[in-house]
């Protein structure tokens, strides 16, 4: 069953009042149970296990423009693109960069 | 010596009038995939130069355009413009005598991510949609690095849909931080959808057009604000 974390009402369905909020106080976080498992919130931080916190690159470090995720997956860093001459690419997610060498050299379209 | 003088007169005026001469302003066309920059290109192109040359096919299917086309010397004359729609037609367009000479540069869509899969939904096979998205990145590429030859942006947004992206709101910036003038113009103002207001709440230093490339619907307006604002 749903429990509200909030006022610690518990529903046996959740319907789609519930989606807009608890029908009891309005709180937006419930915990599914099982049925006559009495659990707080704070169990629950214990039960869940971090294995690695992953680092997010910032954004200032990306250094490549474009980025193939795989065959015919591109993603494209539009502010690089705009900001830089040069076109850098990351190949793969170990660190494997590619510099295209005529977008830095050719001349200024006349 | 009368006529020698005439005609030293007429040379130096054909000599200044040479070097002189107003070069044609090059206005990019760009936006989003699926926003209409092909159908906007072709109806100017057909309004002001030839009603049977098109710059680009325009299909539903996106990056359709994957390369940078450029149609130059495009003559823009309000006084000769015909009017298509005469129910969305500006009354002041008559009095506007504005005259533009213009290159049309048709870009491709500018997107932050593409997948060749979202081709194959169109019925591509997957070779051929890779090839396609291969393309696609470059065209993106191509259309960003034309920017430093362009010295207007006719900027074209889906009225449809939500004008809050990524993709718009890098490229206002950094048309802002290059100071080149850029003119929105919401287009499918025709389809039932369409909301240009929230362009405009979206944007509100910028002039935005509704417009509809497709029918000519208020294209007079557009003409008249390039012509103002890309001079």
């Amino acid at each position: 069953m749903h429990k509200c974390l909030k006022c610690g009402k518990k529903f046996g369905k959740m319907t789609e009042e519930m989606l807009r909020g608890c029908p009891e106080c309005g709180g937006n976080l419930f915990l599914y149970v099982k049925n006559g498992e009495a659990i707080k919130a704070e169990d629950i931080v214990e039960r869940v296990q971090v294995d690695e916190r992953v680092e997010l690159e910032p954004e200032e470090a990306q250094i490549e423009s474009l980025r193939i995720m795989s065959p015919g997956v591109y993603e494209l860093n539009l502010d690089a693109l705009l900001e830089k001459k040069e076109v850098v690419m990351r190949i793969k997610d170990d660190g494997t960069y590619a510099i295209h060498l005529p977008s830095l050299f050719k001349k200024k379209r006349g | 010596m009368m006529i020698r003088k005439r005609m030293r007169d007429g040379f130096s005026r054909w000599i200044m009038a040479l070097f002189f001469r107003k070069k044609a302003v090059k206005i990019g066309i760009y936006g989003p995939p699926n926003a209409g920059k092909t159908t906007l290109a072709n109806r100017i192109i057909h309004t002001f130069v030839d009603e049977n040359e098109d710059v680009g096919v325009s299909t539903e299917v996106p990056h359709e355009t994957r390369r940078v086309v450029r149609r130059g010397e495009v003559q823009i004359d309000l006084t000769a413009i015909p009017l298509q729609n005469p129910t969305t037609s500006n009354p002041n367009a008559k009095r506007n005598k504005a005259k533009l000479k213009l290159d049309v540069v048709d870009t491709p869509g500018l997107a932050t991510k593409i997948d060749f899969r979202d081709f194959m939904a169109y019925g591509l096979e997957e070779e051929e949609a890779k090839r396609r998205a291969k393309e696609a990145t470059e065209g993106v590429i191509e259309a960003i690095k034309w920017l430093d030859d362009i010295d207007g942006v006719l900027l074209l947004m889906d009225s449809t849909e939500d004008p809050y992206t990524q993709t718009n709101v890098v490229i206002i910036g950094n048309m802002e931080a290059r100071r080149i003038p850029v003119i929105i113009a919401a287009n499918k103002m025709d389809l039932p959808d369409s909301a240009p207001q929230r362009i405009k709440n979206a944007f509100p230093q910028h002039h935005v057009i509704p417009i509809s490339a497709l029918k000519g619907d208020n294209m007079e307006l557009l003409y008249g604000e390039m012509a103002k604002t890309f001079k």
